[in-house]
């Protein structure tokens, strides 16, 4: 797996045979996937959700409704702001594959 | 899911005030509560100078942010803790805000460096006397914040703290009896004694979901990441718990806070009011001046052992 503070590339590399076992992230542009053929039978963006503490990229299938996502993710309402692009977004947004999405916890203070 | 007052697209929807707003109605909608928490709690004029605590999270820099843009004269304090490559990036941030923002409204930015004066940062400090990370570091910052206030003349000095903050705080106290601490859990904490500076809260009616969204809103560039120092800490527990039941019932968090001020403005005045309770135990440090209930404070008592213990 690459390092948790690390974006995903887009592009396979074709050396990794680390980052294709991945159980969340897959992102082989060659169709199909010599390394995963099963998986990559077809390019599919998917959402990029960027989240914090610790700092990691994750991908999620969409459309999806902002609360959705968070549900999803098993986070709370009111303990994180989400972020489409540069725009704060409210819990009923859809959100499609290809957005650049941010969770952003708020809290903070010890 | 659209804006209560326009109508056009929301940017963010507040269940417990069962509202959305857009971006314009949103920052209205803060300044209006900053307004309304200044006002009531009697926490200062225009025409009083105002300090306000910086620490490159969102919550100081948009206290700074909102009272600069609501006409109040503040200016600024920022205490660099010395916790490595996080006290390099929350310093950075308040310059910068310091330099695009604060300048434009002729504010200025004070500098307290911890290492400068104690010789070490905040976490060898702490090790060096035996004492948790943060409770050394509230000390050094009530004291530092103190003693600009009153050597710079100041007022009246302002803190970020939130409703989320406050609420934490009165459920610690509350889960473990410390109605001693009670009293001092109000927004507005007036200059009791001679050598201490009135303390307020002007932020106690917005919650940090708010207050993120407004920084993110206003592109103010503020530290995401959390103190490192802060990790697993009790008052995170409580908001995390706030948080859940804020999310199932709104309105919880202000309903706790807000009800529990009512009550105590509504309780009968005591023989001794709080002013008066402080000016029967404080006096000055007979090291540093500062009022205290010991012959030193506990900030001189600290430098004295970690001055003590680095010589050994």
């Amino acid at each position: 797996m690459p390092d948790s503070d690390s974006v995903y590339p887009i592009t396979c590399s074709l050396l990794s045979a680390a980052h294709h076992t991945s159980p969340i992230i897959h992102h082989c542009l060659h169709t199909p996937c010599p390394l995963l053929p099963h998986v990559s039978a077809a390019y599919d963006p998917s959402m990029q959700v960027q989240l914090s503490h610790p700092a990691r990229t994750v991908e999620v299938k969409g459309p999806k409704k902002v609360k959705e996502l968070l549900r999803e993710l098993n986070l709370v309402v009111e303990a994180h702001l989400v972020i489409k692009g540069d725009d704060l977004v409210t819990e009923d947004e859809m959100l499609y594959d290809g957005d650049q999405i941010e969770i952003r916890p708020v809290i903070s203070g010890g | 899911m659209n804006c209560t007052k326009c109508k056009t697209k929301a940017v963010i929807g507040l269940p417990r005030h069962n509202a959305a707003f857009c971006k314009g109605c949103f920052n209205g909608f803060v300044h209006d509560q900053v307004a309304r928490a200044i006002k009531s709690e009697k926490m200062f004029g225009k025409e009083d100078r105002i300090l306000v605590a910086v620490s490159g999270g969102k919550d100081s820099l948009a206290l700074w942010d909102i009272l600069l843009k609501l006409g109040y004269r503040a200016d600024a304090l920022y205490v660099d803790l010395g916790i490595g490559t996080y006290s390099e990036q929350s310093h950075a941030k308040v310059t910068k805000f310091a330099e695009v923002v604060a300048t434009s409204h002729e504010a200025t930015l004070h500098l307290h460096t911890v290492e400068q004066e104690a010789g070490a940062g905040i976490k060898e400090l702490a090790q060096l006397i035996h004492r948790p990370t943060c409770s050394t570091c509230g000390t050094i910052k009530r004291y530092q914040f103190n003693r600009v206030a009153i050597e710079q003349h100041y007022n009246v000095m302002a803190t970020g703290h939130n409703l989320d903050d406050e609420a934490a705080r009165l459920l610690g106290n509350v889960l473990h009896w410390q109605e001693e601490y009670l009293d001092k859990q109000g927004p507005s904490l007036p200059a009791s004694v001679e050598g201490f500076a009135k303390k307020v809260k002007p932020l106690y009616r917005l919650s940090e979901r708010e207050l993120a969204a407004y920084a993110v809103l206003n592109r103010i560039d503020y530290i995401v990441e959390e103190c490192p120092m802060a990790k697993g800490s009790k008052m995170l527990q409580y908001k995390e718990v706030l948080n859940r039941l804020e999310t199932e019932s709104p309105g919880t968090k202000q309903m706790f806070y807000w009800g529990f001020l009512e009550k105590q403005s509504k309780k009968q005045p005591t023989a001794t009011t709080m002013m008066e309770k402080d000016r029967a135990i404080l006096h000055p440090c007979t090291s540093c001046s500062q009022p205290t209930t010991a012959e030193v404070c506990s900030y001189c008592k600290m430098m004295a052992r970690a001055g003590a213990a680095k010589s050994r």
